[in-house]
């Protein structure tokens, strides 16, 4: 750590008032705290005393949850902490979190700091707050535009890993293997249950090679994209044991075991998508290495808010209406969101497709690689009786489902979202999934309130 | 009968890569469809495949293909030589070149050598963008669109060889070219990547006429050519707005 001077202070005072008149607006303070500091003291990260405890969560997927998880947890039990849960995860929202809990000469006040942290960013931010405890979630294909792909990723986070801090990731991911390799104390963690029967998997599989030999990867379990139980068919390697092991999910009772050594930690099982339990198990984990008490562990999970959910489903008039939050531009998310649709074991779907970038749709054209990562194969499944695809790259869209065997007949083309509405298939469907992003949320929730007007008509006639 | 020879897709299938093969399929029903395993014999060493794809790959893998290629890379320059149709995209033509320093390791790896360039790998460099541009290696010219996305920059001889494009707007092999891509017989590399037959289907048909295959010709294939034709027309058109950024 750099010494405090004069800068610091400067920009911890300005940015603590800025925090001030912020809260007189009843604005957020989320990020131009953080913002002013960085812009008056660059360095502010290499100077702000550091808490007691730091903990750093990355990955691709799950960042938001398990760190809202971990921090319901250890506040169930009795900890202050200083978590970036409505900031940014980023230098600036990292920074605006630690100026906030820092008092007038920057000490901290809540001696344990929770830090969700951006992958990319993270390279600005860990090697100044040296975490005790990194979690990698995992490290997935994501938008290309930003994250290139998970080996650059996993390169990124692992050259901004400080020796010091312990590495707790994700075993079943042979991306994030690299990280700590050979320099940090590190625990893995893994599910070693049998196929939890969530995810289908489609045609498009990611095929990592061997770290040692470079042959293909050989997967005893796939549980979805490149996760899952693997090892080496030529030269024999394959993940060392799991330090950390979820052993038992009963459905029925609603728990988990996490199995570590000697000791098995059953849970309540708040949520039993696979990405949960992934979440979950992580969770345990980083908190054990914390010196949580498995009563501790057991009471925060028994308290722990429940973990919202990107599926949300209505029944109207005798018909079901899903509506999927499904991240455009990420082949995983989408992989997530098109498996879900194609195993639900109902007649008589219809899919609506409006995975608009809005931003590229005004200034850029949208690049459609990721079409190509996505398992459009999934809606060749005859349950899928028709599809809607909508918006600025809906042809293109057109052309990715006729490669994936869709008949086109079954296939609705309309250049704009809000051409969805005047979509007459849209009103005579029994089931309808929605699969929408950040940016059509809006008109997705209008669809639906539309449908489910027109659907309670019908059913008064 | 005519085969499509897909070079270790376990490596190269990033950024959507796999959408050529892809389309492909379905453009070329019969047609025999071989995959490559990474540390298997590639089938083009015993066979005489009609077309060779070879995509976008991690830089770690840039260096395994490289070193799993080279035992049979004089089988592989022969069958260049006498005109076998090659396609790599993305980072994949890199292999070919002479060498690739990986600037932030300081380090050179030495490359299959088909090319006379240079690669150069900054990862802290990394560059991405669109590219509109001309093909001009080829028996006929055609706008052709698409992405790159790369730590990379190809450097070299460039007179001496036919480039691929010409590009109008967005970057070339590297920040100061205005050419991507080799044309060599019948190998075609570019920094493009990802789903560039799909999206570029014009090209897509040069390249398979140059294989001297019988192409199928169905309903079904037509109308598949007609879609992609329309998806690349209107992208187009969004490429060449004015004020477009690259
Ligand atoms: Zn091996």
């Amino acid at each position: 750590m750099k010494k405090i001077n004069l800068r610091f202070f400067l920009a911890l005072w300005l940015g603590k008032l800025s925090i001030f008149a912020l809260r007189l607006l009843k604005k957020h303070a989320s990020h131009f705290p953080g913002e002013l500091a960085l812009k008056l003291c660059p360095d502010f990260l290499q100077r702000i005393p550091r808490p007691k405890t730091v903990v750093c969560v990355t990955g691709t997927n799950g960042k938001t949850t398990t760190s809202n998880l971990l921090g319901d947890i250890l506040r169930a039990n009795g900890h202050k902490i200083t978590h970036n849960a409505y900031g940014s995860n980023t230098p600036t929202g990292i920074s605006a979190v630690l100026l906030e809990n820092a008092d007038l000469l920057g000490r901290p006040r809540n001696e344990i700091a929770l830090l969700e942290t951006d992958e990319r960013a993270s390279i600005h931010v860990m090697p100044y707050l040296k975490p005790d405890i990194l979690l990698v979630n995992n490290m997935l294909r994501d938008t290309f535009k930003r994250n290139a792909h998970p080996g650059f990723i996993a390169w990124i986070v692992g050259k901004a890993t400080p020796p010091e801090t312990t590495v707790i990731y994700n075993g079943d991911d042979p991306e994030c293997r690299s990280i700590g390799e050979g320099t940090n104390h590190r625990l893995s963690f893994s599910l070693r249950i049998p196929d939890t029967g969530n995810y289908r998997p489609g045609t498009f599989e990611e095929r990592p090679t061997c770290p040692h030999c470079g042959h293909e990867l050989q997967y005893t379990l796939r549980r979805y994209s490149h996760i899952g139980l693997h090892h080496c068919p030529a030269c024999g390697w394959e993940p060392a044991a799991p330090d950390y092991a979820l052993t038992e999910l009963d459905r029925e009772a609603r728990t988990f075991t996490v199995t570590h050594g000697e000791k098995e930690i059953t849970c309540h099982l708040i949520n039993d998508s696979l990405a949960n339990i992934y979440n979950f198990t992580a969770a345990v984990a980083v908190l054990d290495a914390m010196g949580l008490s498995e009563a501790e562990i057991q009471k925060g999970f028994r308290e722990a808010r429940i973990v919202a959910s990107r599926v949300k489903e209505y029944d109207v008039a005798g018909r079901h209406i899903a509506m999927l939050l499904t991240k455009g531009q990420s082949p995983v998310a989408c992989n997530n969101m098109f498996s879900y649709v194609a195993k639900q074991e109902v007649p008589g779907k219809l899919v609506v497709l409006m995975l608009e970038d809005q931003h590229d749709v005004q200034n850029d054209v949208e690049n459609t690689c990721w079409f190509y990562d996505c398992d459009y194969e999934l809606f060749s499944d005859p349950s899928i009786e028709h599809l809607i695809i909508a918006g600025q790259r809906s042809q293109d869209q057109l052309l990715r489902l006729m490669i994936a065997g869709v008949p086109e007949e079954k296939i609705t083309v309309l250049d704009t979202i809000d051409a969805v509405f005047d979509a007459e298939v849209l009103y005579r469907a029994k089931n309808i999934y929605f699969l929408y992003d950040v940016f059509t949320d809006g008109v997705a929730e209008k669809l639906r309130r539309r449908v489910a007007e027109k659907m309670q008509e019908g059913g008064a006639n | 009968m005519a085969v499509l020879e897909l070079l270790y897709p376990a490596a190269g299938n990033l950024y959507g890569e796999m959408g050529n093969g892809m389309y492909l399929t379905a453009r070329l029903p019969g047609w025999e469809i071989k995959r490559d395993e990474m540390g298997e014999e590639p089938f083009f060493v015993q066979h005489d495949p009609s077309l060779i794809l070879l995509g976008s790959m991690t830089e770690n893998h840039q260096e395994q293909s490289i070193r799993l290629l080279l035992p049979y890379r004089d089988r592989l320059f022969a069958l260049i030589e006498a005109g076998t149709v090659v396609l790599a995209t993305g980072n994949a033509w890199e292999i070919f070149t002479q060498g690739i320093t990986f600037k932030n390791e300081g380090r050179r790896v030495e490359g299959l050598g088909l090319l006379p360039l240079e690669t150069e790998t900054d990862y802290f460099a990394r560059n991405h963008g669109k590219v509109l541009g001309t093909t001009v290696g080829g028996e006929q010219t055609m706008k052709v669109i698409g992405y790159h996305a790369r730590f990379s920059q190809v450097k070299g001889e460039e007179v001496q060889l036919t480039p691929w494009l010409l590009s109008e707007k967005g970057e070339g092999m590297n920040r100061e070219s205005k050419v991507d891509g080799v044309r060599y017989r019948n190998f075609f590399g570019t920094h493009l990547l990802g789903p560039l037959l799909p999206t570029n289907p014009d090209f897509a048909e040069f390249l398979l006429t140059l294989t001297g295959e019988a192409l199928p010709e169905t309903e079904e294939t037509a109308r598949l050519l007609a879609v992609a034709r329309e998806a690349h027309r209107r992208r187009l058109s969004e490429f060449e707005k004015p004020g477009m950024k690259y």
